[in-house]
């Protein structure tokens, strides 16, 4: 797997702890009822930039989104995700579970304040979301 | 996605938070719902629509808060919906990814779509915060809104606001950390009373981090401020009648005691989360609203930005007197006198630090039962003596000390071993 694209711009190394892993569901919030390529977008794709040059910052801007969905722990991501649902019912009202296939890209557990089951994912240079299964979309609320 | 027509009107900057921004919720890098003040001083609540993905911006919604509907807001106590309907002052405000506003505008709340609007469960969410000891009290009203005010008054409120944060960690001692409460240096033409609580910690091998401590004092003042003047009148009299607010702030405190090896039973912990709040509220029985007719209070973060905790009003003493008991006040010197040589006493042990020997004990005289201060010395541990025995099976001992009287009434007793 390549990453030009990840590695581009910046000089983190944002690969330590990271992995490949095609045996976990994730969960990713996304804007419609289904997956389009926007939803892999990370905030980096979308022109956001670290003010001061901060590489855990400007790892995490590169990186998407997801949390990991499993039995033990998915009834708590999704309270987590569903608690903005009534403030903004229209801001990311879906939330898909997906598993990534070979060659997607990497994760890393990264958990902040609000989740603990919080990962980046690094898409290689060659994702596109042909390389995701999708495996459930549901509406938040 | 919906086309907004801008209002008419407009007032350059009425809609863009320019100081005391605050994140309440976020993503990590995309703030959702947040805090600030416009150029004119007026306070703003932003909460997000929706992304726009394609055209790759962000739509929010800005709306003007007086101090007490944000308040109320972060409380629980209205929803965003509530506020939004409410408002005349709604904006809709779009920022590129690197949070700058790129388009904004004045507009009715009858004009977003109806499925845009928060919905009517729309509390705001329970966010978790790196709190820090960090606390500004701001005098708000009258002449403080000039930026003046009477000095003597000012230096009264002071002396208050200290003895409440005082009052408010007193159980710390109980843990052999000893708290020292720094006036801070005011803003420029605020009137802004900044305090900083410093936790001194005596030197020990098995210390914890004190990230707990800042939590506690800061829904502790939650609750005092917020949910206690809400509270039914036997609140603090009637430990079935606790809500879930008080158990919460009892229980958290125990558990702020069993992390540093200082045990608690459910009794002396309900008893010492009433003291701390009977004696921080008494703080405020002669406070004089003089110039000014409310305090702001607001917790700095570790981030830097400072949260609102309470809005402290006139009738707030009014408001809580009959829910809690009035702390004795001494009036005349008190009479010490301690035993001259190791007298018999019947205790029976409700709080101890295994490790320092220091605790409280129920002591039993004439079928009467009062609270003392227990002082064990001359080891290095109390594990498996007399008084944990006491203590894990709540049982009386006879113990044999001297006895520290205060105005006649036995207040500590000290063994040595």
């Amino acid at each position: 797997m390549d990453f030009h694209n990840l590695n581009s711009g910046h000089t983190c190394d944002c690969f330590t702890n990271a992995f490949e892993d095609i045996e976990n569901y994730y969960a990713i919030k996304i804007m419609k009822d289904h997956i389009r390529t926007q939803d892999f977008n990370s905030y980096w794709d979308k022109g956001r930039r670290s003010k001061d040059d901060n590489c855990e910052e400007i790892c995490s801007l590169k990186g998407v989104s997801v949390s990991i969905f499993n039995e033990a722990v998915k009834e708590e991501v999704k309270g987590i995700y569903q608690q903005l649902f009534p403030l903004a019912p229209k801001y990311k009202p879906y939330l898909s579970v997906v598993k990534f296939y070979k060659s997607a890209g990497k994760v890393k557990h990264t958990p902040n304040e609000l989740n603990k089951h919080h990962y980046d994912f690094y898409k290689s240079d060659d994702f596109d979301y042909s390389k995701v299964e999708k495996i459930d979309i549901k509406e938040l609320h | 996605m919906f086309i907004f027509t801008e209002l008419p009107y407009h007032i350059d900057g009425l809609f863009d938070i320019i100081t005391n921004y605050s994140s309440l919720l976020g993503d990590g890098h995309i703030d959702m719902l947040y805090i600030g003040t416009n150029k004119y001083g007026s306070k703003i609540l932003g909460s997000i629509l929706y992304e726009d993905d394609e055209e790759l911006y962000l739509r929010y919604i800005h709306t003007l808060v007086s101090d007490e509907i944000l308040n109320d807001f972060i409380n629980r106590k209205i929803t965003l919906r509530q506020i939004l309907t409410n408002s005349n002052t709604v904006f809709i405000v779009d920022k590129n990814y690197n949070d700058e506003i790129i388009n904004g505008g004045l507009i009715s709340i009858t004009d977003l779509p109806e499925d845009f609007l928060p919905l009517e469960n729309s509390l705001c969410p329970d966010f978790v915060k790196k709190n820090s000891l960090d606390y500004t009290f701001s005098l708000k009203g009258e002449l403080a809104d000039l930026h003046k005010a009477e000095p003597l008054v000012v230096s009264d409120t002071n002396a208050k606001i200290y003895h409440l944060l005082d009052s408010a960690t007193t159980f710390l001692n109980d843990l052999n950390i000893e708290p020292k409460i720094y006036s801070e240096v005011a803003i420029a033409g605020s009137f802004e009373l900044n305090f900083e609580i410093q936790l001194n910690e005596k030197p020990n091998l098995f210390s914890v981090p004190n990230e707990d401590i800042k939590e506690f004092i800061f829904n502790f003042f939650k609750y005092i401020f917020n949910k206690l003047p809400d509270e039914p009148v036997n609140t603090l009299k009637d430990v079935d009648a606790s809500s879930e607010s008080l158990k919460k702030i009892t229980s958290d405190l125990k558990v702020i005691y069993e992390k540093r090896s200082s045990f608690l039973n459910d009794e002396a912990t309900e008893q010492k989360t009433i003291d701390l709040i009977n004696y921080s509220v008494d703080t405020f029985k002669d406070l004089n609203y003089q110039g000014f007719n409310k305090i702001e209070v607001k917790n700095t973060l570790l981030s830097g930005e400072k949260l609102p905790v309470a809005i402290i009003n006139e009738d707030y003493y009014k408001n809580v007197i009959d829910k809690v008991f009035k702390p004795e006040s001494e009036n005349k010197p008190d009479l010490i006198i301690f035993d001259e040589e190791p007298v018999g006493y019947k205790i029976q042990v409700y709080s101890l630090n295994k490790e320092t020997g220091n605790g409280g004990a129920y002591y039993i005289f004439n079928e009467a039962i009062t609270k003392i201060t227990l002082h064990l010395r001359g080891k290095n541990d109390y594990h498996g003596t007399i008084f944990t025995k006491s203590l894990d099976e709540n049982i009386q001992i006879d113990v044999s000390g001297i006895g520290k009287k205060v105005n006649n009434t036995l207040k500590e007793i000290t063994i040595n071993l």
